[in-house]
């Protein structure tokens, strides 16, 4: 069970009082009718999928609620660093 | 090749077994191909043995980076069923259902698949409502699968808790007869031996770092840990490591790889004749011919490539396991372990041409590729041969998630399977 | 029988004598003794069957990497637990163990023709065969196949003990309470961290337990530890997985070694977060690869040494000791102090440390070097051994009743590996170390290479002048994989060691390759001509040792399995006779039978009430969100499909809520309560799934709206009033609301008491 730090509650807690996600950093298109299909598509579905650095969101669900953005390496599953939505990618 | 059979192995046996062949070469790679195939597991090695023996192109390799079934072939939990609710679900699977029947006589290496029925538990009045819907779906497709009370359930599985005191009690089952096991290892080798006795170079520690593609962008070859390889035809069939691999040919897909966790008893005499899976519960189980009791556990929740799962999956599972099956409870776990699972938005996988001219794709199996395993490969050597998918893998294309047409399986993987 | 109880030694408590049954015959032991020794004492050296020969199996080892000596113990209804280690299982008044895999006794086993048709049961048989005729695999072989496989009996009752778990955190976590644990442990003790160590034998002190010379340092250390505040010791307790950071999961085993269980738990669950971890585990003696090495009374020497030391036992009366390593005789001239009988030192290397020799030679113990055992006499128990020089010269017999083999040492590497901390090959002491760790730990002690039982040869298999396609030399004993099945997995093209494992079985016994991996390793190196790093070892996986089921799952049993969430008004149905039905995790009133009605009759009746009358349904169940703020409206209008914005206070509206893929993932009837107050409904089982989709929008995308959404699932019953007399049915149960169609129109709602 991984430890994951809240950057709200600055806090290390354990895995369990929080819920993955996915992918960071997919701005949402403000007008969906003026896309083409495939960049909808890109939107909707394509996932960075990487070996290594990932942007990823969670929720501290069983803490204060709020969703924050991580940067975590899909090898060692360690966290490099978490941030707090709004912030700049990292 | 030589031929396996009793007899065989009584004439081997008096010689002390000093001329048992190599049951296929450890094969360098050559500069060029007629087909490549990057990734040695099960799905992978089916489809170079059915390039050579239905579609004859003997020419081909296949590019392991590490021995061949060591991803999800050798990691799973060795379900074989076809029981899916939507059409194209239910041709493709039970297309790889059928093809497991005689395989070990097609391939001459006994793959053990076991048909000793796949039962699906109904836990409450929604479970109830779709299993039926699922029953009668399947059958319209020539699937078998039947509806049994919860008496007959516990006939078929005695070990099953179907007091109606149970927190989740068992209100029926779905069982597919047909559905069984097979020995996982066993669908590598065999299909290598197999492959490689047409002709098919089995090429293990062999890792592809990039993928070439000339000016019209049609590919070319790879570039490997072990050099370049001409080749006008690719087909990736790398599981957890696709993402990784299309982004070679500068492809973004629509996967995410998650850990997802198995387990195996202490080996215990004959005591659980068949396969049970509970989605609502999160169990499913069977008992290997070694006797140790198989159980699949359920993803972590965020992606990963470590093949390593935490602890709390596992008590989940277990607690669950021992719900419906109380006499377990002192059977000790005796090993556990993790594999990569690719999974797509619409929990089916995509099987079929890329954009990029020579590059075809097999991937998105998500916790459910075993099964397929001979229909995957044998649809992904048609693909690659033809240039254009088989009627059964054309819905599984990569544009349905341009389209629309997406093919929602999330139900029916509900739990790993 | 003769006893082979020395008559003095050991931890074993003499005064506390103790009956026991070994296959329903009666034994004594004492208080202190394992199942594996106090049989053992009794001149007991056939403890069971292999697995695919069912060849007869001793003791290979003292501790928890036994292979053979699977016994099943029984005490009760529901409390049968087969494949337990015989070295493991403590002495009580009472115990009833009895043999496995065997029919239809221990020392006639019909099951042991597989053993004299065994050159038809290569590695990898049942891949060649049981294909012809094709119907027959599910019909006679694959039957016959899992009738012989499987070790013990499976449980057939529910278990009628109760499981506990924990959490626990603490600075420093030591795994291996042995005189390396015991020195991490001193050395924060009196300090002001927290630590826990844990260790899985019943008594604290590991190798020491076996070194009469550490006795008093010992029992001055743990006197220590017990008196300092912030160290916590916990035996019994096997650490069985390393996991991410820091994570380790540990079973403490409370009952199984008392003569009644009570009515505590039988096993707690430890999941343990450290800051920092010490994993102080030990090594592993490594058996040596020769013809009949498998033969009961061919064991470990440093097991041999322990039943001595520990236990009060000797192994045999007259032992030969087969050794590559100094360590062999070292346990040699300790056992022969301790008053066993020593028939040689056999090492296989033709040169020994000169003051080795002088021991040897003032006990008056024969030594011969640059030779080996090529094989073994007897076949319950051993009557005498053949030893050649290491060019097949030389060939004598020699008497005696037990082999003990020390073919050097492997460092219990399990959890570091777990962690995922990287190993190096030290070529000097032939086995993989700990070199660069992925989590805050590190290994001391023998686990970390650092020993000094003093140096070996590391070597695949002993010499000898025999045709090896001919002889059982084992690797994996409980597993029955022989150096020649390794052999045969190379010649067929399987060189991965992961092949290799997997073909032949090698180390997938319930011992996990604790005894058999670096040799099966060692065997494969020479065949492929390649040095061990190149062929890889296999990954370790947890759990360390077999760990119940029950002890996984906890508390998670029945009722508290998962919690059923119930209704404000679920004792009210309960008490009208309601047949409930489960929804998601809540129960729900499904209809209500009256005497002799099945459900067709009571719910026609049920629908009829409703046409004619009216019913009442508990609606419960559904999901509730408040949804409050300035922009409450504009929030809603994005979420549903449908527009919010024109709705009015007092009126309700369908919703759909779709994903953005467009499939729907919810819908509901929601209520404007107040200009900036809504009341949401979703489906009951998408409650919260629909509660952190709209957070997650509120607070990444629309951050800006002014918006409050809280769950209140649990703050309204709800109960839906339908059929024709509904509005006079409520009518004198509320006030302040005008219930008149005019004032109350479809799709209205109204606040009251």
């Amino acid at each position: 069970m991984i430890l994951i730090h809240c950057p709200y509650c600055d806090e290390d807690r354990p895995e369990i009082e929080f819920a993955y996600g996915g992918e960071a950093h997919i701005a949402r298109p403000l007008d969906p009718s003026a896309m083409s299909d495939a960049e909808w598509e890109r939107y909707l579905f394509i996932r960075n999928n990487p070996r290594g650095r990932h942007h990823e969101r969670w929720r501290h669900s069983h803490g204060c609620g709020r969703f924050f953005n991580a940067v975590r390496d899909t090898v060692t599953d360690k966290f490099e660093t978490t941030y707090k939505a709004g912030e700049p990618r990292k | 090749m030589t031929r396996f059979s009793a007899i065989s192995l009584i004439a081997k046996a008096l010689n002390g077994h000093k001329d048992w062949p190599e049951q296929w070469p450890d094969a360098a790679p050559k500069p060029a191909y007629d087909a490549i195939i990057v990734g040695g597991g099960g799905h992978g090695l089916g489809a170079a043995y059915y390039l050579a023996k239905k579609y004859g192109i003997t020419k081909v390799a296949v590019l392991e980076k590490g021995w061949i079934g060591g991803g999800n072939t050798g990691r799973n939990t060795t379900i074989i069923r076809s029981n899916y609710l939507y059409d194209e679900s239910a041709h493709l699977y039970d297309h790889a259902v059928k093809l497991w029947d005689g395989l070990s006589q097609e391939l001459n290496y006994n793959t053990m698949y076991s048909k000793r029925g796949v039962m699906m538990l109904a836990h409450n009045v929604h479970d109830i409502q779709s299993f039926k819907r699922h029953i009668h779906a399947n059958r319209l497709n020539g699937v078998d699968n039947e509806w049994l009370t919860p008496e007959e359930a516990k006939a078929y599985c005695p070990p099953l808790n179907i007091s109606p005191d149970a927190r989740y009690p068992v209100l029926g089952a779905a069982l597919q007869r047909r559905g069984g096991t097979a020995r996982h290892d066993t669908v590598a080798w065999g299909y290598a031996r197999a492959a490689a006795a047409l002709g098919v170079d089995v090429i293990q520690n062999c890792a592809v770092t990039g993928i070439n593609r000339g000016p019209d962008g049609a590919v070319t070859g790879v570039e490997t840990t072990r050099g370049s390889i001409a080749c006008k035809r690719i087909g990736v069939s790398a599981a957890g490591n696709t993402s990784v691999i299309m982004q070679m040919a500068g492809l973004d897909f629509p996967l995410e790889s998650y850990p997802l966790q198995a387990l195996v008893s202490e080996p215990v005499k004959p005591i659980f004749p068949c396969v049970v899976m509970s989605n609502t519960v999160h169990a499913y189980m069977s008992q290997s011919d070694k006797g140790e009791l198989v159980i699949g556990a359920g993803t972590d929740q965020y992606v990963s490539y470590s093949q390593r799962g935490a602890l709390h999956i596992v008590e989940h599972t277990l607690a669950a396991i021992c719900e419906i099956f109380p006499i377990f409870r002192r059977m000790r776990m005796l090993r556990t372990w993790g594999g990569i699972v690719d999974v797509t938005p619409d929990r089916s996988p995509i099987l079929g041409k890329t954009p990029v001219q020579g590059l075809y794709v097999n991937c998105g199996w998500g916790t459910g590729g075993f099964k397929a395993t001979p229909g995957a490969g044998d649809l992904l050597a048609y693909t690659m041969a033809k240039d254009e998918p088989h009627p059964i893998n054309a819905p599984f294309n990569l544009d349905r998630f341009r389209n629309g047409r997406l093919i929602d399986e999330a139900a029916a993987a509900a739990v790993a399977h | 029988m003769t006893s082979y109880r020395l008559p003095q030694g050991g931890r074993i408590n003499r005064a506390a004598p103790l009956t026991f049954t070994f296959d329903g015959k009666s034994y004594q032991g004492f208080e202190g003794d394992t199942l594996a020794s106090a049989l053992l004492a009794n001149g007991v050296q056939l403890f069971g069957r292999s697995f695919k020969y069912h060849r007869p199996r001793g003791l290979v080892g003292a501790g928890s990497e036994e292979p053979n000596a699977l016994i099943s113990v029984t005490r009760g209804p529901g409390r049968f637990t087969p494949n337990l280690r015989a070295t493991s299982i403590e002495a009580y008044h009472g115990l009833k163990a009895t043999s496995q895999n065997r029919w239809p006794s221990l020392r006639f086993d019909f099951g042991a023709i597989n053993d004299r048709l065994g050159m038809f049961f290569p590695a990898g048989f049942y891949n060649k065969t049981f294909m012809w005729p094709r119907s027959f695999w599910e019909k006679l072989y694959e039957p016959a196949i899992r009738q012989m496989a499987g070790l013990g009996n499976p449980p057939t009752e529910d278990d009628p003990d109760h499981y506990s778990a924990t959490y626990a955190h603490c600075d420093l976590l030591i795994i291996g309470a042995g005189p390396a644990g015991i020195d991490a442990a001193l050395e924060a003790a009196g300090t002001k961290k927290r630590v826990i160590l844990i260790d899985e034998q019943p008594e604290a002190g590991g190798g020491a337990l076996a070194d009469p010379c550490l006795w008093a340092w010992l029992e001055r250390s743990l006197q220590a530890l017990a008196d300092a505040p912030n160290v916590t010791l916990l035996t019994r307790t096997t650490a069985f997985g390393y996991f991410h950071d820091n994570f380790i999961g540990a079973v403490e085993r409370l009952t199984d070694h008392q003569s009644e269980p009570g009515h505590g738990p039988r096993e707690k669950l430890w999941r343990i977060r450290a800051g920092d971890v010490i994993l102080a585990q030990g090594a592993i003696e490594r058996p040596l690869v020769f013809d009949g090495n498998d033969t009961p009374g061919v064991m470990l020497a440093s097991a041999a040494k322990t039943f001595a030391v520990r236990y009060g036992v000797a192994v045999g009366q007259s032992a030969a000791v087969m050794t590559s390593h100094d360590s062999g005789w070292r346990d040699a001239f300790l056992l022969k102090q301790s008053g066993v009988g020593i028939a040689a030192i056999i090492d296989v290397r033709s040169e020994v440390a000169r003051p080795l020799h002088d021991q040897a030679a003032a006990l008056g113990i024969p030594v011969r070097l640059g030779q080996s055992v090529i094989g073994v006499t007897g076949r319950h128990a051993v009557q005498s051994i053949e030893i050649a020089a290491n060019d097949g010269t030389g060939r004598t017999t020699l008497p005696c009743d037990a082999v003990l083999m020390a073919g050097g040492w492997t460092p219990t590497v399990h959890l570091w590996s777990h962690s995922k901390g990287s190993l190096d090959w030290r070529e000097d002491i032939g086995a993989f170390v700990p070199a660069r760790p992925a989590e805050k730990v590190r290994c001391v002690g023998a686990c970390a290479g650092n020993w000094d039982f003093g140096s070996g040869l590391t070597i695949d298999a002993l010499p000898t002048p025999k045709d090896p396609r001919r002889i059982k030399a084992f690797v994996d004993f409980q597993n029955d994989v022989t150096a020649k099945d390794i052999r045969l997995a190379i010649q067929e093209g399987f060189r991965s060691i992961e092949h290799i494992k997997r073909y032949t079985t090698n180390g997938m016994a319930t011992d996990q390759g604790k005894t058999s991996n670096l040799n099966g390793l060692q065997i494969a190196s020479t065949a492929l001509a390649r040095p061990v790093p190149e062929i890889g070892l296999t990954t370790f996986r947890p759990p360390y040792t077999p760990q119940s089921f029950g002890a996984l799952a906890g508390h998670a049993k029945g009722a508290l399995f998962q919690p059923t969430r119930k209704t404000n008004i679920d004792s009210w149905a309960e008490d009208n006779g309601a047949v409930f039905e489960l929804v998601a995790q809540w129960r729900r009133a499904r209809y209500f039978p009256q005497p002799g009605e099945d459900m067709h009759a009571a719910v026609n009746r049920e629908c009829r009430a409703v046409r004619q009358s009216v019913g009442i349904f508990d609606a419960s169940t559904l999901g509730k969100i408040e949804v409050v703020g300035p922009d409450a409206a504009e929030f809603i209008n994005r979420m549903y499909t449908n527009p919010w914005k024109s709705l009015e206070p007092g009126r309700c509206r369908y919703g759909l809520l779709l994903k953005e893929d467009g499939f729907i993932t919810d819908d509901g009837v929601s209520a404007r309560l107040a200009e900036d107050r809504f009341h949401l409904t979703t489906t009951t089982g998408g409650a919260a799934r629909v509660l952190n989709m709209m957070e997650d929008y509120l607070q990444t995308e629309w951050p800006d709206l002014n918006v409050w959404l809280t769950s209140t699932t649990e703050q309204y019953a709800v109960i839906a009033l339908q059929g024709p007399m509904a509005r006079k049915l409520l009518e004198p149960l509320v006030e302040r609301i005008d219930l008149s169609p005019e004032a109350f129109p479809h799709m209205a709602v109204r606040e009251g008491v």
